[in-house]
């Protein structure tokens, strides 16, 4: 399903276009990349989607029900708010349809935001503010995520940590769209559709689009295996003779084991294979 | 909820450079220091009080918006909900003013056992400082779309306050004045605190229609062709 239509956009600063005839859309399980170099206009345009700017000329179709969150390039707030209050504060502005506290708690956990839970936001490092900036614009559950230049000031390991939230996200009917400078190998192979933004156009990039690899996963079946999911069943490639292959991106390799080994599937083998 | 954070936020926007808690202070100090210094009786000093307490009020309302044009943009996309951050710039504003208008008064020495007297001198300080949080509440564009038309507002706004009452040419439209100068001018009149309940509740209305103005001026039409 839809989620946003981009048609024809255009927004200029004082006589300079920012971006002309900008055009895209953005489905339910889909993340969208945007490219382009310092000054592109990649902010402007998540701005104009995040209904911060008013473009001038174009439209923005929003799918009725679609809840935006957005991840600024630069939040200038300053909080005085400890990290968990100021969290569980984000968290509580979706209301029901946030997440549930539990698991706004596991997020916290998996960005490595624990030790930080009661010290003062203003107080956090760049790189750190930046992940608790994310976690609160994950935190609402939305639908449409717009993440502008997330992984800047950040380790390896966080920025996968990050890409898995955002792959759940996807996973659970939200679209994304990531804009950054340059993405690497790693972010690329999450990426479903990329887009370059020069010279004020936008253009989809095609040798960056679903290069991400995918893996074999083979696993047997016991008599305490319980009945598979609707989200693993649409991977599963064969089942018989008491086996299970499924075909998935590499990128959820690690959960899908995990989520199956809780089912009490036993884990066979893994298999690179091309796309 | 959205309301709790936006009140703490805008409480925390109007304390956090202490321009406030400086202006406050100072006039507190003025209140305190101003019969064995300069001589002037409760009446005047009351007066002077009060013209303390509009420019205390306008420039911390001023100073409020300058800060949230600068901090809150994302906060409030997060919100997403215009009508409650207008009221919660009314709410904060009225919170602001009342604990100014008690500290101001409570230090000022003219505070005694006539419980009218002291209901009307706070009341009268806390309707003056929401006329001012109003008046800037009115063109705190200066800090967003028409910086000049703001601040050309505030200062044609400032000088009718103060003017209101006392040019002749503009008594018959007297009525449509912000009413500081009215109440500066029946203090002078009748020589009574008490006798400005009436008045402050004039100047508590205005400053609400200024704020319900300013909502209604201020609210976003969405411009996409």
């Amino acid at each position: 399903m839809n989620l946003l239509s981009v048609n024809d956009l255009s927004l200029q600063n004082e006589g300079y276009f920012a971006f002309k005839h900008v055009a895209f859309s953005l489905s339910q399980n889909e993340i969208i990349g945007i490219n382009g170099d310092n000054g592109s206009g990649k902010t402007q345009l998540l701005e104009a989607i995040a209904e911060n700017r008013t473009p001038d000329s174009g439209q923005i179709d929003y799918t009725p029900g679609v809840r935006i969150g957005y991840l600024p390039q630069v939040n200038p707030q300053i909080i005085d708010q400890t990290v968990g209050k100021y969290l569980e504060d984000m968290r509580k502005l979706s209301k029901k349809l946030a997440v549930r506290k539990e698991q706004l708690e596991g997020m916290i956990t998996f960005l490595g935001l624990s030790p930080y839970l009661n010290r003062s936001v203003q107080q956090l490092s760049l790189g750190v503010r930046r992940r608790v900036d994310f976690v609160a614009a994950v935190s609402g559950h939305p639908n449409v995520l717009l993440l502008d230049e997330p992984f800047a000031f950040q380790s390896n390991k966080s920025i996968m940590n990050m890409l898995n939230l955002i792959q759940d996200l996807k996973d659970n009917g939200s679209g994304i769209i990531i804009a950054g400078t340059r993405f690497d190998k790693n972010i690329n192979h999450y990426i479903d559709t990329g887009y370059l933004l020069k010279d004020n156009k936008l253009a989809k990039i095609q040798s960056t689009t679903n290069v991400e690899l995918k893996v074999l996963l083979v696993f047997s079946i016991h008599p305490n295996s319980s009945a598979i999911t609707q989200d693993i069943e649409k991977y599963i490639t064969v089942n018989k003779n008491n086996l299970i292959e499924m075909k998935l991106p590499l990128s959820i390799r690690q959960s899908m084991i995990k989520k199956m080994t809780r089912l009490n599937y036993q884990f066979e083998e893994a298999k690179n294979i091309e796309n | 909820m959205k309301i709790k954070i936006l009140l703490r936020s805008y409480l925390q926007l109007y304390f956090q450079d202490f321009l406030y808690l400086t202006m406050l202070f100072s006039i507190i100090v003025f209140g305190l220091t101003a019969d064995s210094l300069l001589g002037i009786g409760s009446i005047r000093k009351y007066n002077l009080l009060l013209i303390g307490m509009f420019f205390l009020a306008l420039f911390s309302t001023m100073n409020l918006y300058r800060n949230d044009s600068q901090q809150n943009k994302y906060l409030k996309q997060r919100v997403n909900n215009y009508w409650l951050d207008a009221l919660s710039q009314l709410l904060v504003a009225l919170i602001v003013n009342i604990f100014s208008g008690i500290l101001i008064f409570v230090f000022s020495l003219i505070l005694n056992q006539n419980v009218l007297l002291d209901v009307t001198g706070i009341t009268t300080l806390i309707s003056v400082g929401m006329l001012a949080s109003g008046i800037a509440t009115l063109f705190k564009t200066q800090w967003y779309r028409h910086s000049s038309v703001g601040q050309v507002g505030v200062l044609i706004f400032t000088y009718l306050a103060f003017s209101g009452s006392v040019i002749s040419l503009l008594n018959d439209v007297e009525f449509i004045m912000p009413p500081l100068s009215k109440i500066i001018m029946t203090l002078r009149r009748k020589g009574e605190i008490t006798a400005l309940l009436p008045v402050a509740g004039q100047t508590f209305l205005y400053a609400l229609i200024l704020f319900l103005i300013s909502s209604f001026i201020y609210k976003e039409k969405k411009k996409v062709k």
